[in-house]
């Protein structure tokens, strides 16, 4: 499997390129950066200002009943804000089990049912990586392993992840150098985790 | 006389076939066998959709080595079953030949042939054996329900692998079968039994699963009987009390097998 192959200097180089970009892009992507310099331990970017996500619309979303239709880019950002903060445990577990149930019976056709729902390819590719990494964080919130085994079976998808194309993505801005960004921390931490888990399991033989 | 219905995934269902055997054993009336189709395009990419590789596995096992594929004889499978119980019939069709019991395919268990066959014979209960997901017009013609032996201790672990999923979690004495009754949901239904099949010291997976195979026949049969007899009653599922689990990826099964 692609990330159990990771080359340490292929994420070192995609890294230097994470760190040489510019500021602004990496303000957006805040709540991606500091995840990722928490996991690889790189002060530099958690010093850059942090990027709020847009929490007016939370009263809006407590009242919405769990379906993956009436998911928008703001319910996902509060969703993984939720997540980080622990803010509204039950909820949150809701929709973590809505998502996952989605994915488990979608993933084959998956991007036409994003590209409907979020208008172009582009913004359905970065809303899928969210919710990935949203479950990702889920999993190790909950230690609850349906989340990573949603995450490896997404991993495979060899097209999403190709090294070249997040080589080409990080050099871009906007929306490609996210979803850039959200497929190296997605790769770098389930890889992270996988290591964990293994160790855990040869711990308990 | 009690009268059953069967379900079926394919005619060469050996899981089937022994089930039905041993039903008219206990001198049950089967009034008729439902078989879904193989050769259909659609069945093909809804479960090449669901299974991905793993159903060539299952082809390969199920039609095409069928009896050879439980090849030892000293363990409890399917065959072992079947011997034991001096039981023969292979193909579906066969007990339309030596019994007279229709044997009628359908691309799905939710065509109206199946409705009209439920509204003409009345069955007091309907045997599930495989076939995919059944639909809420066939589940209420079926009289007193639809049963399923599912492969995994009810309410805990619902929905697929879950085998694997509880030696994974590290509950091994939770690994068992469960008949239950089928609703609309996914192993939501009332409980009729439940039964913990741990794993013996050195098993295989697979050859858990064949043990786990031959023993939800004999348990499918005593639950039918009982259930029909008014010895059981139906108990609801606490779904709070489980969870739902998807096919587990190699990776994490690579966990299990190490």
């Amino acid at each position: 499997m692609q990330i159990i192959h990771l080359k340490l200097a292929q994420l070192r180089k995609w890294w230097e390129i994470i760190l040489n970009h510019d500021p602004h892009d990496l303000q957006e992507n805040s709540l991606t950066l500091i995840q990722l310099s928490t996991l690889c331990s790189r002060p530099a970017i958690a010093s850059l200002q942090l990027f709020t996500p847009p929490l007016k619309t939370e009263s809006s979303f407590l009242e919405k009943k769990p379906a993956f239709k009436l998911l928008n880019f703001r319910d996902i950002y509060l969703l993984r804000h939720w997540l980080q903060n622990e803010m509204h445990p039950q909820l949150t577990s809701n929709w973590a089990e809505v998502i996952l149930r989605f994915f488990e019976i979608n993933l084959s056709d998956i991007d036409k049912k994003l590209l409907m729902q979020y208008g172009s390819r582009l913004l359905g590719e970065v809303a899928f990586l969210e919710l990935t990494a949203f479950l990702l964080d889920y999993f190790s919130y909950s230690k609850d392993l349906r989340y990573m085994n949603m995450v490896l079976k997404i991993l495979d998808q060899k097209s999403l992840f190709s090294p070249w194309k997040i080589t080409r993505n990080l050099r871009l801005n906007g929306m490609h150098f996210k979803s850039a960004l959200l497929k190296v921390y997605l790769l770098v931490k389930t890889d992270l985790f996988l290591m964990n888990l293994d160790n855990g399991f040869q711990d308990q033989q | 006389m009690n009268k059953v219905i069967i379900f079926s995934p394919s005619i060469y269902s050996l899981y089937t076939t022994t089930i039905v055997e041993l039903l008219l054993k206990k001198e049950l009336t089967i009034q008729a066998i439902y078989v879904r189709k193989l050769i259909n395009p659609t069945r093909f990419f809804s479960e090449i959709k669901r299974d991905g590789m793993r159903l060539f596995q299952k082809i390969w096992k199920k039609l095409i080595l069928r009896q050879k594929a439980f090849s030892s004889h000293n363990v409890e499978n399917l065959l072992t079953l079947r011997k034991e119980q001096n039981l023969s019939f292979t193909n579906a069709r066969q007990f339309k030949t030596k019994f007279g019991i229709p044997v009628i395919s359908c691309k799905t268990l939710n065509e109206p042939v199946v409705v009209e066959g439920l509204q003409a014979h009345q069955p007091d209960l309907v045997v599930f054996t495989g076939g995919g997901l059944i639909r809420q017009h066939i589940l209420d013609k079926a009289g007193r329900g639809v049963v399923n032996c599912h492969m995994g201790i009810l309410p805990q672990f619902r929905g697929m692998d879950v085998v694997e999923w509880s030696l994974l979690l590290g509950l091994p004495d939770q690994v068992g079968i469960t008949v239950h009754i089928m609703d609309k949901g996914v192993d939501t239904g009332d409980i009729l039994r439940v039964q913990s099949i741990p794993p013996s010291p050195g098993e295989t997976i697979s050859g858990l699963r064949n043990r786990m195979e031959a023993r939800m026949c004999s348990l499918m049969v005593e639950t039918v009987i009982d259930y029909l007899n008014g010895k059981l009653d139906r108990q609801p599922q606490l779904l709070e009390q489980g969870k739902q689990y998807y096919k587990m990826h190699p990776r994490l099964l690579k966990l299990i097998k190490n």
